[in-house]
C-alpha cells in the first residue's frame, strides 16, 4: 500500500472512531428486558436467592457427591460436595458438564412410539398409554425371551430392575458400558475374585504410598474413580511421610496420567503383565525384598525375553525394580490396559504379585478391599462381561429374544461392529429404550420411555471404590423440565399391575417410598423417620466418619506360576498392520459426554484437540508410512473402516496407532451428531476366555491416506508438538 | 526516506484538530443520549411501551381497590432481595373463582386462564431495572419502615405499573440516604453499601 501515509491513516481512523461513537449514541442506554413469570413457582427458595442441594454425580460409575446451586428453580452450577468422603469437594469436568444433559435442547420431552424403527418418526404418547403398551408387550411374550441391558445403573435402579427381572422370570439383566470395558472394570472384578478372594474392586491407598507403579491405569483421567484417586495422588505428592511419592506409568501412549508421572515407561501394547513379571523376577532373583522363597513362582519368566517383547531394556527393568524395592510402601496398580488382551487374569496376577512380594496387601499405602456391604441392596451394581453381552447378541440373532429393554447403555454405538449387534437388534421384534435423548439405540427402538436426567431424579448409589461404608444419596435439585418419568417408577407401576410374585418382590408404591423403606436400616434408634430423611437429603447420603480399610482375606496369586509365554500379547491381523490403542476421552469418556458442548469444546489435555477424532502416530512411523500432520486417513480393520486425521505424537510407542473413543455419533443430539468418527467399530470381537472381557487391545489395523488434508482444531501451535520438539 | 514520508509542518496540528473534533462530537452525543434516558418525559413513554410489550394489561388500581396488599403478590420484597412477579399459579388461584372469564367476559383474565391451560408464562417488561453493579435488597428497606409507594409511587392509581420516579443513585441519596441521622448516614453514604 504505497499511498497510505501516516496522515491519511490517522484521518481515516478519526473518521471511523467518530462514526462508531455517533452510531453508538443512537442506542437507548436503558436496557429493555423481558421478564417471564413462573407458571408454577418452585416450591422452595426465594426469587434471587440460591439454594444448594446435595446429590450424586452419575456421569460415570464412581459416584462422587455433588452440590448443585439452584436459583429461581433452575440448576445453575454443580460442585463437589465438600463433606462427601469420596471426592471431598472436588469434581471433574464431566461432572460439571452434567448441567448440559439437563438442558440439552434435543432431549425427549415425553414418551414416544416409533412404528417404523429407525425413521425417527416419533409419535407422542401419554404415559398411561405408553405403560399399557409396554405391559401388554411384556405379557404377550414368554418371560424368558425378555432381556434387559443396563449401563451405569445406580444401585437402587439395579436393585429394582434385577428384582423385577427375577420375579418375572426374565433373562438376568446385564450391566455393560464400553467405558467400563476400557477401564477394565468387569475383568478386574474377575481377577479380584481369583487374587483377593472377592469380586470387589480393589482400593489402592495411593495417598500413603511412596511409589506407585501403574500398569495401564489412567487413574488421574478416567480410571474407575478418577476424582478419588486424583485427590489421593495430590496427598501423596505433598508427602504425608515426609517425602514426595514417586509415580511410574507403564503404557504404550503418553497419557495425561503418564504426563503427571515421574517416569513414563514406553512399553509395547499388551506387555503390561509381562513387564510386571519381569520386575517380579528381578526382585526375587536379587533378593531385593527378601522374598527368595518365591523363586518357583517366577521360574517360567525370562527377563531377557520380557525386555525383548516389551521394548524395555533389561537394565532399565533392573533400575525400576530397584526403585520398587527401595521404598517402604510401594504399590502396583493393574489398570484397564492389563486386561485389554487375552490372558487378562495372568497379567493381573503378575501385577498383583508385586504387591504380595512387597507385603503391601492390606497394608497402609497398599491394596485394600472396599467395606463389605451390610446387605445386597447396598452393594455396588455388578458388571457384566463382554462374553455375556455377546451371548445375548447371539440369542437375539437366533430369535430367542422377543423384547429388549435398554437403560443407560447405548449398545448400538459402543459395541464393535464385529459383535453383530446392529443386525441382531433389527431382528428383535420389540425394543424399548429408557434414554432421555435419542441416542443410536433409542433411534432404533419401538418405544422410548425417557427417564429423568440425574439432576431431576431420586436414588442412591454405592461407589465401587471407597475406603469406608458409603451410600451416596441422589435427590432432584429441580422439578423435571419435561414429561419424563423415573424408570424405577415405571418398573414399580408394572409390578403393581402384574401382581403376584412380582408385586411381592417390589412391594413399594413409588420410588421415594422404596428409598425411605430401604434406607430406614440406617436410621438411629431414637431418630424420627422424617428427621432421618431430612438429614439424608441434607448430607447427600450416609457414610462412616472414618476410613475402614479392609484387608483381603485370601490371596491365591501364588497358586499358578507365571510364564513368559503365557503373558505374551496376542494380536490379530496381518503383519503390515499396526496395533490399535484405544483410550477413553477424558471429557467424552466412552461417548456419553458427546452431547454436551462444553465437553466437546474442552481440548484433550495431551493433544489439545477438540470436536474432532484424530489418530496419533509416532513421527518415525508416520515417516515410513509417508504421512504428515493433518493428513486424513482411512483406518481399516477386518470389521470396518473409519476416517481420522493424523496427529504426530512423539509420546507413543513406535508402530502403534492410538485413537480416542467418544465421537462419531449418528444421533444423540446436535452436539454429538456428525462430529468425528467412532473407532470402537473397528475392533474385532476377541474374547478373553478367562475373564469374558473384550480384548480391545488385540486388534490390528491398516491405514491408507484418503488424499486430502484437514486442519485439526487444536489449542497448541498448528505445527504440533512433534514439530516443536524437532525445532527446539 | 522518500518525500511523501517526510514529516511536514502542520502535520501534528491537523491531527490535534481531528482529535478535538472527535472529543466534541463524543461529548455532544453522550449528553444527548443521557438526556433521553434521564428526562422525566420518558416515564410516560416507557409506560406506553410497557403496555405494548406485556402479554396482558394488568390493572393495579383494580386489584388494590379490592384491598389486596402489595406483598400478597410480591412477597419477595419482605422476604428477600427482589420483589418478584407473581406466578401464573397465583393469578389462577384467585381467578378460578373470582371474575372467571366466561362469566365476566374479562378479556385479560381470559388470557391468563388460557396461558395457564397451555402452561405458557406471561411476559412483562422490566419496570425498574438497576444496573448489575448495584447491590439492592428490598428487605432492609422495608425493615427500615419505608413503604412501597415511597419509591414506586402511588401504584393504586396506575393501571400498568410504570416508573413513578427515575430510580438512580441521585434518587436514593438525595431523597433518603443523605437525610438519615449521622450514624446511619455514614453507613448509607458509603459507596460499598450499594456497590460492594
Amino acid at each position: 500500500m504505497p499511498d497510505l501515509s501516516r496522515r491519511k491513516f490517522l484521518q481515516a481512523s478519526a473518521l471511523a472512531a467518530t462514526t462508531v461513537v455517533v452510531s453508538g449514541c443512537t442506542v437507548d442506554l436503558q436496557r429493555t428486558e423481558h421478564l417471564e413469570s413462573y407458571v408454577r413457582p418452585p416450591e422452595e427458595g426465594l426469587p434471587g436467592d440460591n439454594l444448594w442441594f446435595a446429590s450424586t454425580c452419575r456421569q460415570c460409575s464412581a459416584g462422587c457427591g455433588i452440590i448443585v446451586r439452584v436459583s429461581n428453580g433452575r440448576a445453575r452450577k454443580i460442585e463437589g460436595n465438600p463433606h462427601h468422603p469420596l471426592n471431598q469437594g472436588k469434581l471433574c469436568a464431566r461432572g460439571q458438564a452434567a448441567l448440559q444433559e439437563l438442558y440439552d435442547p434435543d432431549r425427549l420431552r415425553n414418551a414416544v412410539r416409533q412404528a417404523d424403527r429407525g425413521t425417527l418418526a416419533f409419535q407422542p404418547l401419554y404415559w398411561e398409554d405408553a405403560l399399557a403398551e409396554l405391559s401388554g408387550r411384556l405379557r404377550s411374550v414368554d418371560a424368558g425371551e425378555i432381556a434387559l441391558i443396563l449401563g451405569n445403573p445406580s444401585s437402587h435402579l439395579w436393585n429394582v430392575a434385577s428384582r423385577f427381572a427375577d420375579a418375572l422370570g426374565m433373562r438376568p439383566p446385564l450391566a455393560y458400558t464400553f467405558g467400563d470395558e476400557l477401564t477394565g472394570q468387569p475383568s478386574l472384578l474377575q481377577a479380584s475374585a481369583v487374587l483377593l478372594g472377592e469380586a470387589a474392586q480393589p482400593v489402592y491407598d495411593i495417598a500413603n504410598a511412596e511409589a506407585v507403579f501403574s500398569f495401564g491405569a489412567n487413574f488421574l483421567e478416567t480410571w474407575i474413580s478418577p476424582v478419588y484417586y486424583s485427590r489421593a495422588y495430590s496427598r501423596m505428592r505433598r508427602g504425608p511421610l515426609g517425602k514426595r511419592g514417586y509415580v511410574v506409568q507403564f503404557e504404550p501412549r503418553l497419557s495425561s496420567t503418564a504426563v503427571s508421572a515421574d517416569e513414563w515407561v514406553r512399553i509395547r501394547p499388551g506387555t503390561e503383565g509381562l513387564v510386571a513379571s519381569g520386575l517380579g523376577k528381578i526382585l526375587v532373583d536379587k533378593g531385593l525384598l527378601g522374598a527368595t522363597a518365591l523363586a518357583g513362582f517366577y521360574e517360567g519368566v525370562s527377563v531377557a525375553e520380557v525386555a525383548e517383547a516389551s521394548g524395555v531394556p533389561a537394565e532399565e527393568l533392573e533400575r525400576l525394580a530397584g526403585i520398587f524395592a527401595e521404598v517402604a510402601s510401594p504399590v502396583a496398580i493393574a489398570g484397564g490396559g492389563v486386561t485389554a488382551h487375552t490372558g487378562g487374569i495372568e497379567a493381573a496376577t503378575a501385577v498383583h504379585a508385586l504387591n504380595l512380594l512387597a507385603g503391601q496387601v492390606g497394608q497402609p499405602g497398599g491394596v485394600y478391599l472396599p467395606p463389605a456391604p451390610a446387605d445386597d441392596v447396598f452393594a455396588p451394581p455388578p458388571l457384566s462381561s463382554f462374553a455375556e453381552v455377546q451371548q445375548l447378541i447371539d440369542d437375539m440373532r437366533a430369535g430367542r429374544v422377543k423384547l429388549l429393554l435398554v437403560h443407560g447403555a447405548n449398545p448400538a454405538f459402543e459395541l464393535p461392529a464385529a459383535s453383530g449387534f446392529d443386525s441382531a437388534l433389527a431382528g428383535v421384534p420389540y425394543v424399548v429404550s429408557f434414554s432421555s435423548t435419542v441416542d443410536e439405540t433409542a433411534a432404533r427402538a419401538s418405544l422410548v420411555l425417557p427417564d429423568h436426567t440425574n439432576l431431576e431424579a431420586w436414588g442412591y448409589h454405592v461407589p465401587p471404590v471407597a475406603d469406608r461404608m458409603l451410600i451416596s444419596g441422589q435427590q432432584p435439585v429441580m422439578r423435571p423440565l419435561y414429561d419424563t418419568r423415573s424408570t424405577v417408577d415405571v418398573f414399580l407401576a408394572l409390578a403393581q399391575e402384574f401382581g403376584g410374585a412380582v408385586s411381592e418382590a417390589l412391594p413399594w408404591t413409588n420410588e421415594v417410598d422404596m428409598l425411605q423403606t430401604v434406607l430406614d436400616a440406617f436410621r438411629g434408634q431414637n431418630v424420627a423417620p422424617g428427621a432421618f430423611w431430612a438429614e439424608w437429603r441434607r448430607r447427600g447420603g450416609q457414610w462412616a466418619d472414618a476410613p475402614e480399610w479392609r484387608a483381603p482375606a485370601a490371596s491365591g496369586a501364588f497358586g499358578q506360576p507365571l510364564s513368559t509365554q503365557q503373558l505374551m500379547p496376542r494380536l490379530g491381523g496381518d503383519e503390515s498392520a499396526h496395533p490399535l490403542h484405544l483410550y477413553p476421552s477424558i471429557t467424552l469418556f466412552d461417548g456419553r459426554g458427546a452431547n454436551k458442548a462444553w465437553l466437546q469444546e474442552t481440548p484433550d489435555p495431551v493433544t489439545t484437540v477438540s470436536w474432532q477424532t484424530w489418530i496419533e502416530i509416532e513421527p518415525h512411523t508416520a515417516e515410513e508410512l509417508g504421512l504428515e500432520d493433518g493428513d486424513v486417513v482411512r483406518v481399516i480393520s477386518m470389521a470396518t473402516e473409519v476416517e481420522a486425521i493424523v496427529y504426530l505424537q512423539p509420546g507413543l510407542q513406535e508402530g502403534v496407532l492410538a485413537m480416542p473413543v467418544g465421537r462419531g455419533h449418528e444421533h444423540y443430539g446436535r452436539f454429538a451428531k456428525g462430529y468425528g468418527s467412532n473407532p470402537i467399530q473397528l475392533l474385532a470381537a476377541i474374547v478373553d476366555e478367562d475373564t469374558g472381557g473384550l480384548a480391545w487391545g488385540a486388534t490390528q489395523v491398516r491405514i491408507e491416506p484418503v488424499g486430502r488434508q484437514q486442519e485439526l482444531a487444536r489449542l497448541e501451535s498448528d505445527a504440533g508438538i512433534a514439530y516443536m520438539r524437532e525445532e527446539h | 526516506m522518500t518525500d511523501s514520508e517526510k514529516p511536514r509542518p502542520g502535520h501534528w496540528r491537523r491531527t490535534l484538530v481531528v482529535f478535538l473534533a472527535l472529543v466534541v462530537v463524543t461529548g455532544l452525543a453522550l449528553a444527548f443520549g443521557l438526556r433521553a434516558v434521564a428526562g422525566t418525559e420518558s416515564v410516560a413513554a416507557a409506560s406506553a411501551e410497557a403496555e405494548a410489550e406485556a402479554t396482558i394489561t394488568f390493572n393495579h388500581r383494580r386489584h388494590l381497590a379490592a384491598d389486596i396488599p402489595c406483598l400478597f403478590c410480591h412477597p419477595g420484597a419482605i422476604n428477600g432481595q427482589v420483589a418478584s412477579i407473581p406466578s401464573l399459579q397465583k393469578c389462577v388461584g384467585c381467578h378460578q373463582n373470582i371474575e372467571v372469564a366466561r362469566e365476566s367476559g374479562q378479556v385479560t383474565v381470559n388470557t391468563v386462564l388460557q396461558m395457564w391451560d397451555e402452561g405458557r408464562p406471561l411476559e412483562w417488561p422490566s419496570i425498574v431495572d438497576l444496573p448489575d453493579f448495584v447491590y439492592f435488597n428490598h428487605r432492609p428497606h422495608l425493615a427500615a419502615g419505608k413503604n412501597c409507594e415511597y419509591c414506586h409511587g402511588d401504584v393504586s392509581q396506575m393501571t400498568m405499573a410504570h416508573e413513578a420516579f427515575r430510580i438512580n443513585m441521585g434518587f436514593c441519596l438525595e431523597n433518603c440516604h443523605r437525610h438519615q441521622d449521622p450514624v446511619k448516614r455514614e453507613r448509607l453514604m458509603d459507596c460499598a453499601t450499594c456497590h460492594m
